[in-house]
């Protein structure tokens, strides 16, 4: 599981000044600080290590989130930094109390432990859903760099950069309570069969053909995926390495939308195998580089985009192979600066090729679009 | 029904979702020794597992395979009504999908610890739910959380006691983009 060993000790608050001009250079570099393992412990404890700082995201969220500003502080080193700010509590404040209703909510993290275990750096998406005191109703998203080090054994913020991108703005609460949005399309619901896989029922093991038997019914592919088993671990060991390999798929994914978002072809290119494949409800692109232009496309029809994952799901084949499933949100800025939403899922096969997790096989399932209604519309 | 300590320690949390969630963060995580720390990381992740695969389950509308996330004499409290067993469970569902267009539950914000007894364990999360109704002709999203108790039934983790609150419910225009 040992790639090249982290070179140099201590980055601290300089190294991430230097880096958060540009965020997705931050973002760039928090990838490019290799996994070191010296042996299955320390593999070990990066898991948790990596489990303690998503629980610390979630714990600042929760608190902001029920104004709970003591709480929240108290996640914070005694000279941490907020957006540049060493008055943590007063840029808490500044999220949390003029609001009457507030959501954070954040994906796609990429967790680096660094300096001998003193450190760890995130990055991460944040979305958060707001009503403000006078009812208007919006969304924020933001990228997120955070730097923890270890207080008394336990992890703390040391900085916290959210970098706000992005402000869709909805309309007034009670106008959108209140009113039912008018449907401008009809809806048709989706085949979601079990009866579509259980009929086909290909091969857990089939690879490529397997996809190609289930990647016209997304729904039907979860059902099929839900009835398959992970190959067993025996040993403490291959646990343990299951264990990495989750991790390290879950940053693929987050690595797949940084790449996308940030309009960085050489970055996507890096996520997909050679022979890889990806396909959508009408075209699709064969090869490497035929994919690298389909990103092109997709990214000329969004000005600014965030491709949001949850409910990431991963079957082992093997240790060299898995099945993938997830959702994603992409709120966007599309064509004549219209602000859109988009939900869909994903159907995926990944093959690990020199100790890298890539894609192998890509099926983007276009869920509905929305347009947020917006004031004054 | 038995009561199981486990379930007291829901009942008494489940209306206050801050308090809950709260009282699932300060419990605590990790052992000390090794092979219970991978333990505790094989459980948090299927029990993140739980949660997809239930959402799933519900918003591709498969009935059979949403009760199975549920033990039999799983409680479920939802923002009007609570439902005992496994049978009233199957009746909420069974409504909540035929009513129902496409939902996507997007789970985020996922705390999971340990519970007291072994076998079981506190799952706290937010969700994102966009709902497009095929009759209704409204396209809304929910913003909710989830409480749960978790309990391991032949190597399956299952919801014994889930609490789902809907906090805000914003609208949209639904329709192709651009």
């Amino acid at each position: 599981m040992a790639t090249t060993p982290i070179a140099a000790p201590g980055y601290g608050r300089e190294q991430l000044r230097s880096l958060t001009g540009d965020v997705w250079r931050a973002f760039r570099w928090v990838r490019d600080r290799d996994l070191f393992f010296e042996d299955g412990d320390d593999a070990q404890n990066h898991l948790s290590h990596e489990a303690a700082a998503q629980d610390l995201l979630s714990r600042l969220f929760y608190s902001l989130d029920a104004a709970n500003l003591t709480t929240a502080a108290s996640l914070f080193t005694a000279n941490a930094n907020m957006d540049g700010d060493h008055n943590v509590r007063r840029r808490l404040e500044s999220r949390a109390l003029p609001l009457k209703f507030s959501r954070h909510r954040f994906v796609n993290t990429v967790t680096r432990v660094l300096s001998a275990a003193l450190e760890m750096w995130l990055t991460c998406y944040v979305h958060q859903a707001r009503i403000h005191t006078n009812g208007e109703v919006d969304s924020e998203y933001s990228r997120c760099v955070a730097r923890f080090e270890l207080q008394d054994g336990d992890w703390r913020f040391a900085d916290l950069l959210l970098h706000v991108d992005l402000v869709q703005r909805y309309g007034i609460e009670a106008d959108m309570v209140a009113i039912a949005p008018q449907v401008t399309d009809k809806v048709e619901p989706e085949r979601a069969t079990r009866a579509f896989s259980a009929h086909r029922s290909p091969a857990f093991d089939g690879g490529r053909t397997t996809w190609n038997e289930l990647r016209e019914d997304v729904w039907a592919a979860h059902h099929w995926f839900a009835d398959q088993s992970d190959s067993a671990c025996t040993s403490s060991e291959e646990r343990l390495q299951r264990l990495v390999d989750h991790m390290l798929i879950r940053e693929l994914l987050a690595n797949y939308a940084y790449a996308h978002d940030s309009r960085d072809l050489a970055w996507t290119a890096s996520n997909f195998n050679d022979d890889a494949i990806l396909i959508n409800d009408t075209l699709r692109f064969e090869g490497n580089s035929e994919v690298i232009e389909a990103f092109r496309g997709f990214n000329r029809r969004m000005t600014v985009s965030f491709h949001r994952f949850s409910n990431p799901r991963v079957k082992f084949v093997s240790a060299e192979e898995a099945w993938f499933v997830a959702y994603y949100h992409v709120p966007a800025i599309g064509p004549g600066g219209r602000n859109q939403y988009s939900f869909g899922r994903y159907f995926s096969r990944l093959t690990k090729r020199s100790g890298r997790w890539q894609i192998a096989d890509w099926r983007i399932a276009n869920d509905p679009t929305v347009l947020p209604m917006e004031i004054g519309s | 029904m038995k009561e199981s300590t486990g379930r007291s320690w829901f009942f008494e949390h489940k209306n206050d979702m801050w308090r809950a969630a709260n009282w699932v963060i300060d419990r605590p995580t990790l052992t000390s020794t090794p092979d219970n720390q991978l333990d505790f990381l094989m459980n948090d992740l299927a029990i993140r597992e739980l949660l997809s695969s239930y959402t799933d389950a519900f918003d591709s509308k498969d009935l059979a395979l949403t009760l199975a996330h549920f033990t039999e004499d799983c409680v479920l409290v939802n923002p009007r009504t609570t439902f005992i067993g496994k049978r009233e469970v199957q009746e909420f569902y069974s409504n909540a999908m035929a009513g129902m267009g496409v939902s996507f539950h997007r789970v985020q914000n996922v705390v999971v610890r340990p519970g007291d007894e072994p076998g079981e364990g506190w799952v706290s999360a937010y969700f994102h739910a966009p709902f497009i109704g095929p009759l209704t002709a409204m396209a809304i999203s929910q913003l909710g959380r989830y409480f749960g108790r978790v309990v391991l039934e032949e190597s399956t983790w299952r919801f014994a006691d889930l609490r789902i609150s809907v906090d805000f419910m914003p609208g949209y225009v639904h329709g192709a983009a651009g």
